[in-house]
């Protein structure tokens, strides 16, 4: 019998084990009468086999881009819960304390809305390695996204979320004069001042004093701002000559033989983006965002590959 | 995330639930073996290969369970480290050299075959991948693969076979002429 149509629909039905009772036997007695029938099946499960060793693969490629490491406490979700609500937990615990010790008695008659103000901001954390020394009077808040807006009162700022700027006179700065002191403790005095946009700083007359050096803002440090954290790599060996590769959210997974030769990384951060590139065998290859397994082409354009060369040998000089 | 909810989700296609089962119950499954005299590498590959088996009845919606999926992995884990094990035992009584002569052929087989898959256009891999492993159906596929219907979906898939049906043939009648 000649292989139609009817005999590749039941071959794929038998492959896939959707034949049952009479159909089944039918097909199984067709089989063992016809030896064409019999070949073109042993054909197809060589297919099929191939088929599901690819999806296979393709599904343990994912299992073995998975950190395991946390198993044996349950799942990583849980984990990252109870990290959560540990943080919250030490976060508030600090910020309670804090509070208990450092408010000065005669604010008691305050009530507990107004003594807490947490500011927090990204920008104003960074704003703070840079040394500024403080203005006498008044304070200046800077307010971050949980600012509920409105005025400050001095006694109750959170220091993390406080500029203060002393533009004339650094040398006060550790020893506060008596009027700088009284005005703090003043419960009524509330500072009405307009507050600048942090991102505007660098750019305004009015903070900028003689006395002071206060470092000017280049390209380097907006792009220090970014999360320039090195990629993190796992490998994982293969024997075969393709690289495959999974790059997602920082972190970058090689599939390869790189016990035979090592790879190497050339990671080129500019304003705009982050470029990786890789370098095994002779061979230059561009890692782009994918979350999904993919193999390596070789990057073929000769410019490309000359300029990388350059970075590359410089690196290793 | 309740058995069930990993089910459903499995039988949809959503990969994220294997991989949140294999956190899970990677520490018990793999310590079946390592307290049976498996290697930590053992281990992985057998925990992988019962979730295959797992991902596939489910995936296709044949699977119906009566126990917990943990259970369920359990025991495939189990016999398949059994099966390991007394295929260690026989290869030690044998001469591994002619197991390894008689099989080069399937293998040559095999490596044609997946260099012919990979050759294939993305499209035409996930057709086949789902229909032959995943064990899908045709209105499957073509919801997930975008299809504007399930007649679309079995023309494409016929075409792609017929593709890779060409490829192997192809590469083997050259192989034969080789041999």
């Amino acid at each position: 019998m000649s292989i139609n149509q009817h005999i590749e629909e039941l071959t794929d039905q038998y492959l896939r084990g959707d034949l049952s009772g009479a159909e089944l036997r039918s097909f199984e007695d067709l089989m063992a009468s016809d030896p064409v029938v019999q070949e073109h099946m042993d054909f197809q499960r060589e297919l099929v086999k191939g088929l599901a060793d690819h999806r296979k693969m393709q599904l343990k490629s994912r299992l073995d881009a998975i950190e395991v490491g946390a198993g044996t406490f349950g799942s990583g979700f849980a984990i990252e819960g109870v990290a959560k609500i540990a943080g919250g937990a030490v976060v508030a615990t600090l910020v309670g304390t804090g509070i208990y010790f450092m408010l000065p008695e005669s604010s008691d008659e305050l009530s507990t809305e107004d003594k807490v103000e947490i500011v927090v901001g990204e920008t104003t954390s960074a704003f703070d390695k840079v040394d500024v020394p403080s203005m006498p009077i008044p304070l200046v808040s800077v307010n971050g996204e949980s600012d509920a807006g409105g005025e400050m009162k001095p006694s109750v700022v959170s220091s993390s979320a406080r500029v203060v700027i002393k533009p004339e006179d650094t040398a006060n700065e550790s020893n506060p004069t008596k009027e700088n002191v009284k005005e703090e403790k003043s419960p009524d005095f509330i500072p009405q001042v307009s507050v600048p946009e942090l991102s505007e700083v660098s750019d305004e007359k009015e903070f900028v004093s003689k006395d002071i050096s206060i470092p000017e803002v280049s390209d380097n440090d907006i792009v220090g701002e970014k999360n320039l954290d090195p990629v993190d790599i796992k490998t994982f060996n293969r024997k075969s000559a393709e690289i495959r590769y999974k790059y997602f959210e920082g972190k970058l997974f090689l599939y390869g033989d790189f016990k035979k030769e090592p790879y190497e990384i050339l990671e080129i951060n500019s304003k705009a983006a982050r470029q990786i590139y890789l370098y095994y065998s002779d061979q230059y290859y561009k890692v782009e965002m994918s979350d999904e397994i993919k193999a390596l082409a070789p990057i073929k354009s000769q410019k490309l590959i000359d300029e990388l060369k350059i970075i590359r040998e410089n690196k290793l000089n | 995330m309740k058995d069930s909810e990993v089910l459903l989700r499995i039988s949809k296609g959503d990969e994220s639930a294997l991989d949140f089962l294999y956190k899970k119950h990677y520490r018990m499954m793999t310590n079946l073996v390592l307290k049976n005299s498996g290697t930590e590498e053992e281990a992985k590959d057998v925990y992988q290969e019962a979730l295959m088996v797992f991902w596939q009845k489910a995936a296709s919606g044949k699977l119906v369970l009566t126990s917990k999926i943990s259970t369920f992995l359990y025991s495939i884990c189990l016999n398949q480290w059994r099966k390991e094990l007394d295929r260690k035992s026989r290869l030690s009584h044998e001469e591994v050299d002619s197991e390894e002569y008689q099989d080069f052929d399937k293998k040559e087989n095999a490596r044609i075959i997946t260099d012919c898959i990979n050759e294939l256009g993305d499209t035409c891999r996930r057709i086949l991948t789902y229909y032959y492993f995943d064990g899908l159906n045709m209105t499957d596929i073509a919801e997930r693969l975008n299809f504007a219907n399930t007649d679309t979906a079995k023309t494409k898939k016929y075409k792609c076979k017929k593709k890779l049906d060409a490829l192997v043939l192809q590469r083997y009648s050259k192989k034969d002429f080789f041999d």
